[in-house]
């Protein structure tokens, strides 16, 4: 299969983003298959295609902090973009990537993986979407059909800035800020966490392109965009800055706050109200089970019962059967008098993370 | 209800299918349809998270999106089969999009469109046994993977 290379080197924060846009919407029958490299020269968060950045983004803290704010037409989550990202972007014909989703994703990291492992990480793809090392994402990816072509993008990265990446998110408490920050720096990772002597882009790029050859069998044609490509490009960067592009989508008011770490793992943070009473959960699920919680009542009342229930919940895989027997044996081992929550009611409160999780990722 | 499974994916006999853009088309009147992807489409795509329609009074030619769905971090259009307006939307794939997974033929339908000229669509799309040969010939063309049954979807024995 014969390719186009793009080396488009540093470039802007908005043309990191355009240039796959314009390319999708000035792809022609004619047009080749296209892979373009580029480093964003400066620091931005881009959003998902189906992300409502009200909710998503604490907007205060990207301003105050120069993050412009992207809302791309690929699918996933909000992310921190900066120059120590290399992004991969492949623009192609329909008829040249596979119709299943989860293929399209695992052609696109294949060349990723073994690029990894020639600098000596050992990746491994991981929910059908994203590169993983030793339990950590590497990579994160994305993919539409834009235009009339079919777009996956992935990204390279130096070094993670987890501190801005945090800090942009629209969260509801510091203890689920606090439990996000701690779950990114155990769930994610860099070629800066992997290897003593980071490798530098333009020998990345080498390697890939190489990797792109020998798995995919493509034969690359350096290139640039065309002068209709530019155009195109030009008119998506308009699109994309336009606030009614950025703010067009509106999700409603959810009564859980969840945040992805990666596929498996995720942050969740929720209110259950009991007349006027409330308790306050964070909770990191990994897969089905608890791997961390932090229970609250008002005022901080019962701090000791709590705990010991914290204790007994960290690590048991959230069904309801198994929650019922454990309040069971909690209650009578230490009462149920300073609970104003019932068995019942505690099930129902600690499944709320879960069940939202499950109905938002589709299982991952 | 007639219909026949290829490989695994259900192929309902009474609806007119556009095989190139994996939707389907139920006549509802003279004029009037209820339009959704296939149950190949929605294999293909996988669990859906997301599900935002086009408005009532868009227009829209054949060809054209009248949706967009994410499933996983893909987002991808479903295009319209018609030409036509549409006058409904199924509101709740606004917040539950996996009807689509579960019931690509019944609640998981899209939107209802009146065409311009049904009869010109019609011409333009396959039904009973020439969708089940059409999809058959897709399927082992395009090298498509068996259709898997999720949890909770419409039953088809």
């Amino acid at each position: 299969m014969k390719v186009r290379w793009i080396d488009a080197g540093r470039v802007t924060d908005i043309r990191s983003q355009s240039i796959y846009h314009g390319l999708g919407y000035a792809l022609k029958e004619h047009s080749p298959n296209t892979i373009v490299m580029s480093i964003p020269e400066n620091p931005y968060i881009c959003i998902g295609y189906f992300q409502d950045p009200s909710k998503e983004l604490d907007l205060t803290y990207c301003n105050k902090n120069n993050l412009p704010v992207i809302r791309r037409q690929t699918g996933g989550g909000a992310v921190f973009i900066d120059n120590k990202q290399l992004f991969v972007q492949w623009v192609f014909h329909p008829q040249s990537i596979p119709q299943k989703v989860e293929q399209k994703f695992q052609i696109f990291i294949q060349p990723m993986i073994e690029t990894y492992k020639f600098f000596g990480i050992n990746a491994y793809e991981y929910g059908g979407h994203d590169v993983h090392v030793k339990g950590k994402k590497i990579v994160g990816t994305g993919a539409a059909y834009i235009g009339n072509a079919e777009v996956v993008t992935g990204n390279f990265i130096k070094e993670f800035d987890s501190k801005h990446m945090v800090g942009a998110l629209k969260l509801p408490n510091e203890k689920m800020r606090s439990e996000v920050d701690r779950s990114m720096s155990e769930y994610m990772s860099s070629l800066s966490d992997e290897v003593a002597s980071i490798p530098d882009f333009e020998e990345v790029k080498k390697v890939y392109k190489q990797k792109c050859k020998e798995i995919h069998g493509m034969q690359f044609i350096d290139d640039d965009f065309t002068d209709e490509e530019l155009l195109e490009i030009e008119n998506q960067e308009q699109k994309l800055l336009n606030d009614s592009w950025t703010f067009s989508i509106k999700q409603p008011e959810k009564n859980c706050r969840l945040i992805k770490i990666h596929t498996g793992v995720w942050v969740g943070s929720t209110s259950y109200h009991v007349g006027n009473q409330t308790v306050n959960i964070v909770m990191r699920l990994n897969e089905n089970s608890v791997d961390y919680i932090d229970i609250s009542f008002k005022d901080n009342q019962h701090k000791k019962e709590i705990k010991l229930l914290e204790k007994k919940l960290t690590n048991m895989s959230l069904t309801k059967p198994e929650l019922s027997m454990e309040i069971d044996s909690f209650f009578s081992l230490h009462g149920s008098d300073w609970s104003f929550l019932s068995k019942e009611q505690w099930i129902e409160a600690l499944m709320m993370i879960y069940v939202e999780k499950k109905k938002i990722s589709g299982g991952g | 209800m007639a219909h026949e499974k290829v490989n695994g994916c259900v192929i309902l006999k009474d609806l007119y299918y556009n095989v190139d853009n994996n939707t389907w088309v139920r006549i509802i009147d003279d004029s009037t349809v209820a339009v959704g992807m296939t149950d190949v489409a929605q294999n293909l795509a996988g669990p859906l998270l997301h599900a935002k329609t086009k408005k009532v009074g868009t227009g829209r030619k054949l060809g054209k999106p009248i949706a967009t769905v994410e499933s996983g971090k893909y987002v991808g259009p479903v295009k319209s089969p018609v030409t036509g307006e549409i006058t409904k939307i199924n509101d709740a794939l606004s917040s539950d999009a996996g009807l689509i997974n579960k019931s690509p033929y019944n609640n998981g339908w899209i939107v209802e469109m009146k065409t311009d000229d049904l009869s010109a669509d019609l011409a333009t799309m396959v039904s009973g046994d020439d969708a089940v040969a059409a999809y058959k010939e897709k399927i082992e063309r395009d090298n498509i993977q068996a259709c898997e049954q999720i949890e909770g979807a419409d039953t088809y024995d």
